[in-house]
């Protein structure tokens, strides 16, 4: 009888999951196999019958790739001054469209989302020019302050700030979220914390912060993860070529390259599987020292 | 009590009523005001859009034109057209047309006066300020609206975000039930490996997909972009099995002892109980599908008929890279649906994050 | 949260670019695009399947985009072009063909093209083509020996040495279809506001300077007018001493849309990247003295614009945007010095011819189009047909700016052009200018093949790159570097 009702059990669960088993076989695991395959040859897409195995040389030769090098550093470069500026303007954001304070909430909330929704190419397209040397508006906003605003976007260090204001432009998605953090704060903890004497900063520090820092993490993740795979923009603003002077040869933007500029598609292949490495470790090495950022009693 | 004490009572009241509701103004007024302050600075790339839009070609590239959109004030003289300027003289500020300019000097004529015929004038024209009209050239959007038949891709894309968030919601509704209500024999281990195709890179499956889809003939058609859908989305699973696993298992056994099969379970209890978390669900992968663009890009090529408006506009801005007033008009153009829909479904959405709860 | 699925699916569907490569195009801008809007429309129909159209005529596919072609301009003739062979008594209905035209954005084209071929969806034609798609697809052009043999295409009145420049391995992948010869482009009403005498229209006539001396048209020369012709916004310009760099509104001269090996042709003189073993990089003297007079000219002199003001005037197409007073650009630039109406094309300008290089010649880079064949079409006679009808369509030449190959078809392509420009009154172009460039063409084509040329092209892109943007390179040093890096992709893989 009990054996019965778990196979019964066992039944309705696999006959439910069962889209994803085949979605996931014949959409994921399949080609991700196939392209593991494709990374052990010489693939080029104008000669497709031209293919040969070429072992592990792809493997080999990206240790030795100085522009895998570069697309790693102009990476992580950007993540370092990209990530603390999204997450820390988003979460000021939704704490700004949390306030009960600030009228017409839902309309702030519906603008500060609203760049999210514009194609990204057109995004870039404007920044292109809000970030032009001469004709920009930051610049002229600058100037009024008597300010001379930098070359954004042709500089090789004006780029990353250039690029993470792009990024911080795109941030109403992470405000969402945080503002979801938010409103799940009990308001008996802000009561508390001023029954205690605690001022605005404190409640900040005490209350907020490690109520929403789950929440955080949780942004990071995301964020980082796409920072691994940020493309279009650099894409948009160079013509896929990474200027200035490789400053902006995204870890991405060289894997398109290398497959869709030079056909060389086994390599590209196996500098996908790089990425998955690396997005892979990343992500296990933060949720190993997730108690470290986060606030575990917030932990539902 | 005094007298005096007596008739200060209600004043004291009164004032300490109107200083809290001070205070109260005080504050709303102030936070709003720095809303104000921070939302302009944010939306300032909208009003360069916006601007963009509605200027004339012409003041692109025109240094020392204004912010706003503008067209240069000219004169007709003599069949042909000059632009105005604001030029100094004894009598004042005149607006005057520019007729010949040279580097130290210039000829000018006044519009109110042509039949006086030119003026000589001694100075440099590039440092008078050229005179403009506010002018909004609501052209741009007629070009754009022509140009890629705006009413055709609007109706593709809304047509495949449709179908894709319902095959979304199906899919993974199933799914996510499955995974939070039953317990078969390598469970957890398929669990985790659903998680871990989210951090997949797409680059890794990209090439061969797209082998799989020209085997199977539906390049070239809406199927590669709605059928996976269908096949549930490893993290639309994870947010709703996240929120199933919270409502009560009393519910669908109570449903059970009634006679009710599994499935009977998840349309009359889970489905009901869930709605605010589907609705998120649903809009967050309806704007997904409003503006995926590499998907479409990919599997429709050279068949225009069918292609959304995000591929559309791309293939726009590609043309017409060097006419930024009308790539700006079509950016605006393809927002106004997605900005609509969120601003008037932004209460149900914020409910369906909310409650979805983020850190699980 | 969900939220992250939307992110996330955005990221999936950036890597779906790979996918396509081409797809990337139309991420890009200017760069990319994509499959546009034209009235044929093509259904992705794998040409295995026999290449036939659901009422049973041969679908021939024309790819435009790897040359000239791609502008919104030219689409029109293009799709007239197509409507008129496939119209009921047209030529290709006649045959039996449906002809289809898919039109891609330059820098998109070459992802399209190879995606499609890796998945056996390839087109038919493709054209018009330039040197570097030929460098990139040339092996997989069908022989057209027997059909110019048979006259199908008709090479008779183009010069043999140009038809057999398409004789590649043995085999005939072209045939030339249009020139376009270089020369100065230059905005006479900014010459007229300077006080400067117009340059010369005749190769060997002297420019006369402001203070009346006769000086050879030479590259010295434009520096010094280049000088004079760019202003910042104070009114002075860069002989005065209170010239503001910072603040320039009009330039003397601009390169548009060419790169290093381009510059380095038309004011050094011919040279190559590749000596004559074929393997060996180098970057000849006259090439590097060319490069340090360009970089001069950007960031001592200031008199060609830099990266940041190219892309703040008209979008990179400066020369119409009214504020260089001159530009050095091939016969096709005349597609977009006047974009169309409802827009505020440059109105009076004209043409002269080059100044004399560093190495005291006149070099007029030259650009060659031609039309070819995919080997992998399933019915070439109906393609070679369908090409022959392209090739010959007059609107499509014009709007092109496709000067002829046939020599006895070029009085038309000038009237045509004249009729195109009459808006614009008053300009009456000089267009002698252009036919007599065609006896100055450099002795090795600027755009010529190099080894693993894909790869070495990108990396004297990327010095052009860095010359645009950077104030402080050492040229000499960065020549040197080029050509290490040249040696390793000419050596690589």
């Amino acid at each position: 009888m009990m054996l019965t009702l778990a196979r019964r059990e066992s039944f309705w669960g696999f006959a439910f999951i069962a889209p994803w088993i085949l979605g996931a076989l014949v959409f994921t695991l399949l080609p991700m196999g196939a392209s593991f395959v494709i990374s052990l040859t010489n693939f080029d897409p104008r000669y497709p019958d031209a293919v040969q195995s070429v072992g592990f040389a792809n493997y080999q030769r990206m240790f030795s790739d100085p522009l895998v090098l570069q697309s790693l550093a102009v990476t992580v470069k950007f993540a370092a001054l990209m990530l603390p500026l999204t997450l820390g303007v988003s979460l000021g954001l939704a704490m700004l469209v949390n306030n009960p304070k600030l009228l017409g909430r839902n309309v702030f909330r519906t603008l500060f989302y609203m760049p999210t929704q514009i194609p990204i190419v057109a995004t870039t397209l404007i920044w292109q020019g809000v970030l032009n040397l001469h004709t920009g508006w930051v610049n002229y906003v600058l100037g009024a302050f008597g300010i001379a605003g930098p070359d954004w976007l042709n500089s090789t260090v004006w780029v990353y700030p250039g690029l993470s204001l792009i990024s911080v432009w795109g941030t109403g998605t992470m405000m969402l979220i945080a503002l979801a953090g938010l409103q799940s704060i009990p308001t008996e903890l802000y009561e508390a914390a001023r029954i205690d004497g605690a001022g605005k900063w404190a409640q900040f520090r005490n209350v907020t912060l490690p109520m929403v820092s789950p929440v955080f993490f949780y942004n990071l993740i995301i964020a980082l993860i796409g920072t691994f795979q940020y493309f279009t923009q650099a894409y948009v603003l160079t013509n896929g070529r990474g200027d200035p002077d490789n400053a902006t040869l995204f870890f991405n933007l060289n894997l398109y390259r290398e497959g869709w500029r030079y056909y060389d598609m086994g390599y590209a292949a196996t500098l996908a599987w790089l990425l998955f490495v690396i997005v892979l470790a990343l992500t296990v090495i933060l949720f190993r020292t997730r108690s470290r950022w986060v606030f575990e009693g917030a932990a539902r | 009590m005094t007298l005096a004490a007596a008739q200060q009572l209600p004043h004291i009241g009164l004032r300490g009523l109107l200083g809290r509701r001070l205070r109260k103004w005080t504050a709303i007024s102030s936070v709003t005001f720095l809303g104000l302050v921070v939302v302009s600075a944010y939306l300032m790339p909208l009003g360069y859009m916006a601007a963009t839009a509605l200027k004339d070609a012409a003041q692109m590239s025109e240094t020392g034109a204004p912010l706003y959109p503008a067209k240069p004030s000219t004169f007709t003289w003599q069949g042909q057209d000059y632009a105005v300027y604001n030029v100094p003289t004894a009598d004042g500020v005149r607006q005057w047309a520019l007729v010949d300019p040279r580097r130290e000097d210039a000829t000018f004529v006044d519009p109110a006066h042509p039949e006086s015929g030119t003026i000589e004038w001694q100075g440099r024209w590039r440092t008078l300020e050229q005179a403009w009209q506010f002018g909004l050239e609501l052209e741009n959007f007629v070009t754009v609206w022509n140009q890629i038949n705006f009413g055709r891709l609007l109706l593709n894309t809304f047509a495949i975000a449709m179908i894709s968030t319902l095959g979304t919601l199906l899919s993974s509704t199933v799914v996510a039930y499955g995974f939070s209500r039953f317990r078969f024999p390598g469970k957890n281990g398929l669990f985790l490996l659903l998680l871990a195709t989210i951090i997949l890179p797409f680059q890794i499956t990209l090439i061969p997909t797209f082998a799989v889809f020209l085997a199977l003939g539906w390049t070239g058609t809406w199927l590669p972009l709605l059928v996976p859908h269908f096949f549930a989305n490893a993290y639309n699973v994870f947010l709703l099995r996240q929120y199933f696993v919270t409502i009560p298992r009393e519910l669908d056994e109570a449903a059970m002892m009634d006679g009710a099969s599994p499935f009977r379970v998840l349309i009359s209890v889970i489905v009901p109980q869930s709605i605010p978390v589907l609705t998120a669900v649903g809009l967050f992968h309806f704007f997904f599908a409003w503006n995926d663009f590499f998907q479409p890009l990919i599997y429709l090529q050279g068949n225009i008929d069918l292609q959304p408006l995000s591929v559309g506009i791309a293939v726009f801005n590609a043309l017409y890279s060097q006419k930024p007033t009308l790539i700006q008009a079509a950016a605006v153009m393809s927002i106004v649906v997605p900005v609509a829909i969120f601003f008037f479904a932004q209460r149900a959405f914020m409910r369906g994050i909310v409650i979805t709860g983020v850190e699980k | 949260m969900q939220q992250n699925s939307s992110r996330r699916r955005i990221a999936l569907g950036l890597a779906a670019l790979l996918i396509a490569g081409a797809c990337t195009q139309a991420a890009a801008p200017a760069p990319s695009s994509t499959p546009r809007p034209t009235g044929a429309l093509v259904t992705a129909q794998p040409s295995s399947a026999g290449g036939l159209t659901s009422d049973g005529k041969i679908l021939v596919r024309w790819f435009v985009g790897l040359g000239t072609g791609g502008n919104p301009e030219q689409l029109g003739a293009e799709s007239a072009a197509v409507a008129k062979c496939n119209a009921a008594d047209g030529p290709c209905t006649k045959a039996g063909i449906k002809l289809a035209l898919e039109v891609y954005q330059n820098d998109a084209a070459y992802d399209t093209l190879a995606t499609q071929i890796a998945t056996r969806n390839a087109p038919d034609i493709i054209g018009p083509i330039g040197v570097r798609a030929l460098n990139g697809f040339g092996d997989q052009l069908l022989d057209l020996s027997k059909y110019v043999q048979a006259k199908t295409l008709d090479t008779t009145g183009i010069e043999k040495n140009l038809v057999d420049t398409y004789i590649v391995n043995g085999k005939q992948i072209g045939i030339p279809y249009a020139v376009y010869p270089s020369y100065m482009y230059y905005n006479k009403a900014l010459f007229k506001e300077a006080g400067l005498k117009e340059p010369p229209h005749k190769v060997g006539d002297k420019y006369t300077m402001p203070n009346g001396s006769q000086v050879d048209w030479n590259w010295d020369t434009v520096a010094q007018i280049a000088k004079i012709l760019t202003v910042d916004s104070k009114g002075n310009d860069a002989t005065k001493a209170g010239f503001d760099p910072k603040n320039i509104t009009q330039f003397g001269f601009d390169f548009q849309w060419t790169d290093p090996r381009g510059w380095a042709t038309v004011i050094g003189g011919s040279g190559s990247a590749v000596a004559a073993d074929g393997k060996t990089a180098q970057w000849p003297g006259n090439w590097k003295k060319a490069i340090q007079w360009y970089y001069d000219r950007l960031w001592k002199d200031h008199t060609a614009p830099t990266q940041d003001y190219i892309t703040a005037l008209a979008g990179g197409n400066t020369f119409q945007s009214g504020k260089v007073a001159m530009d050095f650009v091939h016969t096709w630039y005349t597609c977009c010095v006047y974009p169309g109406d409802n827009t505020s094309p440059v109105k009076d300008w004209d043409i002269a011819v080059a100044p004399i290089s560093l190495d005291g010649k006149v070099t007029a880079k030259l650009h060659a189009d031609t039309m070819g064949i995919l080997s992998s079409t399933v019915h070439a006679d109906a393609a070679v047909l369908a090409m022959n009808f392209i090739m010959t369509q007059p609107d499509i030449v014009v709007t092109y700016g496709a000067m002829p190959a046939k020599v006895a078809d070029r009085k038309a392509f000038f009237t045509a052009l004249d009729k195109k420009f009459q808006k614009l009154n008053p300009t009456k172009i000089d267009w002698q200018v252009a036919s007599s460039m065609l006896s100055y063409t450099e002795s090795i084509n600027h755009e010529a093949n190099m080894p693993n040329f894909l790869k070495s092209d990108a990396a004297i892109k990327t010095l052009q790159s860095d010359m645009l943007t950077n104030a402080t390179l050492n040229i000499d040093t960065r020549l040197g570097d080029l050509v290490k890096t040249l040696q390793g992709t000419f050596g690589g893989s």
